[in-house]
């Protein structure tokens, strides 16, 4: 079987959803693609016996955390030119509003600005009713040509 | 609630399928105070997060280490029957460096109030050297019958 390649944009939806639903970290930690279009990712992450790990039987903070910022890197994936590469988070910040206790959390991550820094806001929800449970900004370096230009 | 004892308590913590999976591991705790190290876990992010160092860790696990961190750092400051822990409320962290090997985080409670707790996070390498710096605010309530 060939190995799935790291998605750029323009790689088919359903295969860069096939990638990253295949990652090691997205399967303990409960989670899938479910919207990859550009400038845009919606992930969901399924309560499992690794991630429920909170206050009040919830969703861990530090793993909505990385689901938030996982998020942003997707989201980012869809619409890096040509030349340009991420090359990691330099900053995130999280607000905390509610407990994330549903079967399903929804993660949405939309592109405010590409440059230089590209920054994405984060919405987390709870899958079924929409309750927001936290809101992050994450921002992340591109590299363009080798050099973080 | 104090302190636990440090085996134990690295114990515990390094045997929770969350830590397990991203490659958490505690190493101290002490009263405001707690050290975990980030350590590679084969194909958890190799190169998902934009980081081509062969052996870095991810920034995806360091998230969640800080997170983990400022909880216990907190927990340290709670007092049976008086307090109880609430949550995380906010949380930053701004990478200087990309990590090129294992990762040190470290918490340390600067405020303790009687409903928020601030805590500084460093995220450090082997030597010493700076990978991120951060903040976070943990939510307290007072435990069901104590005075306010």
């Amino acid at each position: 079987m060939t190995a799935l390649a790291l998605p750029v944009p323009g790689t088919p939806p359903a295969e860069a959803a096939a990638f990253w639903d295949a990652q090691p970290l997205f399967a303990a930690l409960g989670i899938r693609v479910e919207v990859l279009e550009e400038g845009h990712a919606g992930l969901v992450m399924d309560r499992n016996g690794t991630n429920v790990a909170g206050v009040r039987d919830s969703i861990n903070g530090g793993a909505l955390a990385t689901f938030a910022e996982l998020a942003a890197h997707l989201c980012l994936r869809t619409v890096i030119e040509d030349g340009a590469r991420l090359a990691g988070t330099q900053d995130l910040g999280i607000s905390y509003l509610t407990s994330a206790v549903g079967e399903r959390t929804v993660a949405e991550a939309r592109v405010l600005r590409i440059g230089r820094l590209a920054v994405v806001d984060v919405t987390i929800s709870d899958g079924a009713d929409g309750r927001l449970n936290c809101r992050a900004r994450v921002t992340c370096a591109l590299e363009r040509d080798g050099a973080t230009s | 609630m104090p302190a636990p004892p440090v085996e134990q308590w690295r114990e515990r913590t390094d045997a929770q399928p969350l830590n397990r999976a991203l490659g958490l591991r505690a190493e101290e705790i002490a009263e405001g105070f707690t050290r975990y190290r980030v350590v590679r876990v084969p194909g958890s992010a190799a190169g998902i997060d934009g980081n081509e160092a062969p052996e870095g860790v991810s920034t995806f696990a360091i998230t969640t280490a800080a997170d983990l961190a400022l909880v216990s750092a907190v927990s340290t400051t709670v007092q049976s029957g008086r307090d109880v822990m609430n949550g995380t409320a906010e949380m930053n962290l701004t990478y200087v460096a990309q990590p090129l090997g294992e990762a040190v985080v470290t918490a340390t409670v600067v405020h303790r109030g009687a409903l928020l707790a601030v805590v500084d996070v460093r995220v450090e390498d082997d030597e010493g050297a700076p990978i991120a710096y951060g903040r976070g605010s943990y939510a307290i309530r007072p435990a069901d019958g104590a005075p306010r």
